[in-house]
């Protein structure tokens, strides 16, 4: 078959491309950690912190040293101080712990690590040094002292290099809206080394600091001036500061106005962010609905047969994914992410060689039957679905690729997850491929005619049994795809087809039988209106939580609309085709 | 697009001789008769009892869902969803008259408990702020309740069926159509802001009450009276007492809470809201020795109603259950055996020729997927109290498909078999999902997927073979039954030359017939087309600027393939929308007139292949022709001169002796006389005959001919035809069709002369 050997060269293309990909995102595991020299005055820091002499005066000043020397690999040592039970005394010096051992008669020792360094502590003999816990004194910050060896911690962490150790830090202090993080937060502002989103979040955190009215001594113009940039910031947290700054009732008029204006700004900014988010969460959401579409049309276009394990053809496609995710041995902790292009594959044939099962076994025998062909195929469904259950439990998770956890800003506040993006592209190269198998192949040729005539096709020596097989075979191969892709972005459970199959028949109805144009409009509108409805849903009933049904009984609704307009879809077959 | 092919009529023996009535009645004797005797007797448990009320409303809406699919050909996927109606009516009633008692709403109305448990307040409300909505009110009274509970259901189907069938969406689009419909009302069922119960449905179900006004029985435990001394004047003097001072503190009204006697004694509270542990159990009745004596040290105290935790309630809510069945199988049985049964048939067999009939089939749609939504929401109202809790799962997509499988099992298109398989599937799922709850899924998918793969008739059909009814052949779904012509059965010589003698006669007549000059009325013509254009994807399948037929003219049109002949018939009866141009009937414009009403109008069309109803007799196919005839009724008996003028038209075509098969038995030629005898009952006007001709014999060609050419006084035809020998009988008027336009027109002679029409049949 001249056009199976295609499709199996585009499905080398596929995964060409995504080795290609695979190998260009992310970075990976964590730099190594610097083991140079401790500075001395760190030293000095540590040890008037952890003097039991010292009081609470003089750990303050030692902690504001401590900052000041701006060595990050203070960070971890502060957290364990504050923590406690695991840095401690030994012979004057201080020591880390992880953890304590304990022999056969009931003595407790641990293995000292160095506690800033966090390298082993070697001994003269060159070998990890072991203390018994009755030679080591806990060490750790006292409750008065926690909060500040806290804020320490978030100082340090505003310096690191690291991108987003850094904004996270610096969100972390301007939302805390303490004084004392006014200066370092508005360094990192200014610091042009940094990338323009650190630097946002610090100005951010800035002017949240400034108008909290926890700077003592800020003239008026500044708070004014700090409420003008949040207000150009757009920023999500700038909104509750302003109101409640607006609900004080000492505030000059000027500032209200500016409050005002502010928060008018930052919320038109969002709800446009908002918005595009639907929208593309909507364009990815379409994309699965597509890929199910579209085996779901096809076979229906060739047999006039609706499928209804569809749903859990995409399911077995889920699971495969599932079951090849363990071949590879693949888990969050111990990556092995290749196993996603071999998933791809193996998801499309465990699909199809069901869907060649139901088709062998049940369909074939119910030809000119659709009512019964889609009780019998529902039968199938729910037998599938007890199988998985008794096979799977109830519940697992398919860890996806590292390179598709996550997401990047695009612009400001607007985060693509690499898992949807990856989804649409995964999507519209299915489309592609079926738009070259069906229409510029012979088996396409084959299925258009005998979807056309069945009847003359088979005149002509088409072999209609071996077309009806392959077709299905297909259309149930793009459901187990529909599957693997799901396994990025949603829970793998046995009756997730479910959810599916009803959204999925809604697109053919409204795309029309066979149409591929009108499958994909349709898909992406439907996958975009449920989406674009919730916002418009939470308008109209403030107080639903369910914005989601409402956004399906909206859709249901619209569809029978529709329907009473156009009964056979955006591009219904015209002429005598439209008879049948 | 009919699935299966059911024998409506059964042999008609006597009653019990017929298998609708004997299978119902040896139900009717083991649930009315032997379960009521074994559990009175105390061998069988009130829990089975119970079990098989319960499944008997199950079995209510299979039976609906049977006349909706078995007979109508429409697979309805949501007929648990109509059941979920009426169970939500009646547990909202009941949830109203249960416990805990004397919680009430900011408003004073009984806060039902399931409502208050996932009460969906709003931030800085309170409980004291919470209210009961509207839509549970008219659910306080069980009037109110058993009315609406039927009619909900009924009003959504009318609604969607309204719209859905109006658009002609049928078959599986129908079916799924349904599903995201239960798919949609269960998730709007399950959200809390609903105010229906959330997940947890409507619970806390107690007692049913007639009338609006709950009561409260106190009765006396005669020995604790005599024990301190009191007696029953004195116990009501203090409720009296207790009572006026309520209604001068307002919290009961003056009209409500009197005190009735009755044996012990009533109290009658007001509509909503007394607690009752608070305000009379506690109440002092007397001091002895600095001993207080309350109400319920020496009564008891209950709400007056039908609880249902009591066998006894329990056991007539079964009784009930199989009186309402009863009558609901009743019901159906008389709507399938009317004329309005004939016609669902019809519509499942062929929709197209019952609108070309003059037929609108979507009424009959609406109506019977009404009816069977209103008997899934009294099954629903039933269930509920005899299951004590209703919850959204019972509207999962799931619980609609069972109904199917019970359907199915038990056999389509019988009413019977849809009890039998309710009663039996229900029962296999409660005694193997006891064993192994594992496979029970597997099971029930196994069976149905042997039912309709191997066992389409369901159990009524092994039935129907070992009771011996089942006299005619199985049919195989989808196949026909071998063509079986009474011409052909006659064998030997002689038949032969009988055959040809008849044969000569015959074209003797025709000769006859033709040669009589048509009186064409000159004047009117009865249709006209006009300047009419159809345009497929850009490309002219019709281009006519002018066609006219007279009264009682035969118009015959030929043409090549694609030449647009079948076209222009659709355009006339309305099939096909012209995209401009206009078609007129008698002066009136009919082109953007629905096809029903065209056929009223008198319109008669005869499809290339012959469309009748294959699972009717060839009588009932012509009563479902009779004029006037065409809208919704369940009676209306066929007068005597209707009956003789179906047998007269079905003797001139010789089918009276098959008058009372199936059609499907019957062959091509018998058919296709049948749906021409069908329409010249009808009585139209004008006649469109597509192909009559096609895949008939010389002799049973001859005898349409000859049958067209008889008719030809009553009214105008228009014939389509390939067959130059059939049409050189017809020996009228030709219009030649090619490429959609008109090329040429005149006399069989004048038009085979035409060069131009020679190289468009014969090619260059």
């Amino acid at each position: 078959m001249p056009g199976l050997n295609k499709h199996f060269f585009f499905s080398s293309v596929l995964l060409a491309l995504l080795s290609i990909w695979g190998c260009g995102g992310g970075d990976g595991g964590q730099a190594a950690l610097d083991t140079g020299p401790v500075g001395q005055d760190l030293q000095d820091a540590i040890s008037r912190l952890s003097s039991e002499d010292s009081d609470a005066d003089v750990r303050l000043a030692a902690l504001a040293d401590f900052v000041e020397a701006g060595d990050l690999r203070g960070i971890a040592f502060l957290k364990s101080f504050r923590e406690g039970q695991s840095i401690y005394r030994w012979k004057d010096r201080l020591v880390l712990v992880e953890k304590f051992d304990s022999d056969d008669e009931g003595n407790s020792s641990a293995r000292l690590f160095d506690h800033i360094l966090r390298t082993e502590l070697k001994g003269d003999d060159g070998k990890q040094v072991v203390a018994a816990k009755s030679e080591l004194k806990e060490v750790s910050a006292s409750r008065g002292l926690r909060r500040p060896v806290l804020a320490a911690e978030d100082t340090l962490k505003l310096g690191a290099r690291d991108e987003k150790t850094c904004q996270q830090a610096a969100q972390k202090c301007g939302n805390s809206r303490r004084a004392e993080f006014l200066l370092p937060l508005e360094a990192l502002g200014a610091d042009p080394t940094r990338s323009e989103k650190t630097r946002r979040v610090a100005r951010t955190g800035v002017c949240l600091i400034k108008i909290s009215g926890n700077v003592s001594g800020l003239p008026e113009q500044e708070v004014l001036d700090a409420v003008r940039e949040l207000g150009e910031l757009c920023s999500e947290a700038g909104v509750t500061a302003l109101k409640k700054l607006s609900s004080k009732e000492d505030i000059s008029p000027a500032l209200a106005a500016e409050c005002d204006s502010s928060i008018a700004s930052i919320d038109s900014y969002q709800s446009k962010v908002r918005n595009l988010s639907h929208v593309f969460n909507g364009i990815s959401a379409g994309s699965v609905l597509i890929l199910m579409a579209l085996g779901l049309s096809i076979i229906f276009g060739l047999m006039g047969v609706i499928n209804m394990a569809h749903g859990e053809l995409m399911m077995v496609g889920a699971y495969m994914t599932y079951v090849v995710m363990h071949l590879f041995g693949h888990t969050e902790s111990t990556p092995a992410n290749y196993y996603y292009i071999f998933a791809i594959p193996a998801a499309f044939l465990a699909a199809a060689f069901f869907g060649i099962l139901i088709e062998f076994f049940v369909v074939r025998h119910l030809y000119g039957r659709p009512l019964d062909t889609l009780l019998a195929t529902y039968a199938c469904g729910l037998a599938m679905i007890q199988g998985a259950r008794l096979i799977f439990g109830d519940n697992i998770g398919v860890n996806a690729p590292i390179q598709l956890v996550g997401s990047f800003e695009l612009f400001q506040d607007f985060n693509i997850a690499w898992a949807r993006l990856f989804i649409i592209f995964f999507c519209g190269f299915c489309v592609l491929l079926i738009y070259l198998l069906m229409g510029k192949t012979r088996m396409g040729l084959l299925i258009r005619a005998t979807t056309q005539n069945r009847a003359t096709a088979r005149s002509l020596g088409v072999n209609s049994r071996f077309i009806d097989s392959m077709t299905f075979a297909f259309g149930s191969g793009l459901a187990g795809l529909a599957g693997c892709a799901l396994t990025l972005i949603a829970g793998v459970t046995p009756d997730m087809g479910q959810n599916y199959i009803v959204d999925s028949f809604l697109v053919v109805v409204v795309g029309g039988v066979g149409e591929l144009a009108g499958v994909v409009a349709a898909g992406l509108g439907i996958g975009v209106l449920n989406k674009a409805f919730e916002p418009f849903l939470g308008w109209l009933f403030p107080e639903s939580t369910a914005s989601v049904t409402w956004g399906k009984v909206v859709i249901l609704v619209l569809v029978i609309a529709f329907i009473q307009w156009r009964p056979a879809g955006i591009f219904p077959p015209k002429g005598r085709l439209a008879d049948v | 697009m009919s699935e299966l092919k059911l024998n409506t009529t059964a042999p008609r023996s006597g009653l019990l001789g017929r298998l609708e009535w004997r299978f119902p009645l040896f139900l009717i004797l083991v649930y009315a008769v032997v379960i009521p005797l074994l559990y009175l007797n105390g061998s069988y448990g009130i829990e089975s009892v119970n079990m098989w009320g319960r499944y008997m409303c199950f079995a209510m809406i299979a039976v609906g869902l049977d006349l909706v699919w078995g007979y109508t050909g429409m697979l309805s996927l949501c007929q648990a969803l109509f059941f979920s109606f009426g169970g939500y009516a009646m547990g909202m009633y009941l949830a109203h008259h249960g416990g805990p008692e004397g919680s009430v709403d900011a408003s004073g109305w009984k806060m039902p408990a399931c409502l208050f448990v996932v009460y969906p307040g709003k931030v800085g409300e309170t409980e004291a702020d919470w209210l009961v909505p509207w839509f549970w009110k008219p659910f306080w009274w069980l009037s109110w309740t058993m009315v609406l509970g039927i009619l909900l259901p009924a009003l959504v189907a009318f609604g969607v069926g309204f719209f859905v069938f109006r658009s002609r969406v049928k078959g599986v689009f129908f079916a799924i159509l349904t599903q995201a419909l239960t798919v949609m009302a269960a998730s709007v069922f399950m959200v809390n802001d609903m105010k229906l119960g959330g997940t947890n449905g409507v619970t806390r179900f107690d007692r049913i009450v007639f009338g609006g006004r709950e009561k409260i029985e106190v009765v006396l435990k005669e020995d604790e009276l005599a024990k301190v001394s009191l007696t029953f004047e004195d116990v009501k003097g203090a409720l009296e007492k207790r009572q006026k001072t309520k209604r001068r503190e307002g919290e009961i009204p003056a009209s409500g809470g009197g005190l009735v006697q009755e044996g012990g004694i009533l109290l009658s509270t007001p509509a909503t809201g007394v607690n009752f542990n608070k305000d009379y159990k506690d109440l002092v009745i007397s001091e002895v020795d600095g001993k207080k004596v309350t109400l319920k040290d020496v009564a008891e105290l209950r709400y007056r109603g039908y609880h249902l935790n009591e066998d006894s309630v329990k056991f007539g809510l079964y009784m009930v259950t199989l009186a309402l069945l009863i009558l609901v199988y009743l019901l159906c049985r008389y709507v399938v055996s009317s004329r309005m049964g004939r016609v669902l048939v019809a519509i499942r067999d062929n929709e197209d020729r019952l609108r070309f009939s003059g037929f609108k089939p979507y009424k009959f749609k609406v109506f019977v997927y009404s009816l069977a939504a209103a008997i899934a929401g009294l099954g629903g109202m039933l269930y509920a109290p005899q299951m004590g809790i209703f919850t959204p799962h019972n509207m999962l997509p799931i619980e609609s498909i069972l109904v199917v499988v019970w359907v199915a099992v038990g056999g389509r298109g019988t009413l019977w078999g849809a009890v039998i398989g309710a009663l039996v599937v229900n029962y296999g799922y409660s005694v193997l999902t006891s064993r192994y709850p594992d496979y029970w899924m597997f099971v029930l998918a196994a069976v149905f997927l042997l039912i309709v793969l191997i066992l389409p008739g369901g159990i009524a059909d092994i039935l129907k073979k070992a009771m011996g009814g089942g006299r005619r052949p199985r049919l195989l779904p989808g196949k026909q039954a071998p063509e079986t012509g009474s011409a052909e059965d006659e064998t030997g010589g002689r038949a032969a030359e009988v055959a040809e003698e008849e044969m000569r006669k015959r074209l003797e007549r025709i000769n006859l017939l033709s040669s009589v000059k048509q009186e064409v009325d000159v004047g009117r013509s009865l249709l006209d087309v006009k300047d009419i254009t159809v345009l497929f994807d850009g490309f002219k399948a019709l281009d006519v600027k002018e066609f006219a037929v007279g009264h009682r003219e035969l118009k015959v049109i030929i043409g090549p393939n694609g030449a647009g002949k079948t076209t222009l018939c659709d355009v006339i009866s309305g099939k096909t929308r012209p995209t401009t141009g206009q078609v007129f009937f008698e002066g009136k414009d009919i082109t953007l007139a629905p096809e029903a009403d065209i056929a009223q109008l008198g319109v008669g069309r005869k499809f290339q292949t012959p469309t009748v109803y294959d699972s009717l007799t060839v009588y009932e196919n012509m009563t479902l022709a009779l004029p006037g005839r065409q809208g919704i009724s369940l009676g209306s008996r066929i007068t005597d001169y209707e009956r003789d003028s179906i047998r007269s038209q079905l003797e001139r075509v010789r089918l009276l002796d098959d008058e009372h098969r199936e059609v499907e038995y019957l062959s091509h030629g018998q058919r296709q006389w049948l749906e021409i005898s069908m329409l010249i009952l009808t009585g139209p006007k004008l006649l469109l005959v597509d192909e009559p001709a096609a895949g008939l014999t010389d002799e049973e060609t001859v005898l349409t001919a000859e049958l067209l050419l008889e008719s030809r006084e009553e009214h105008s035809i228009i014939v389509i035809e390939h067959d130059m020998e059939f049409v050189r009988l017809l020996n009228s008027h030709v219009t030649v069709l090619n490429e959609g336009k008109i090329m040429a027109e005149g006399t069989i002679d004048e038009v085979s002369a035409n060069e131009e029409v020679k190289e468009a049949y014969l090619g260059r």
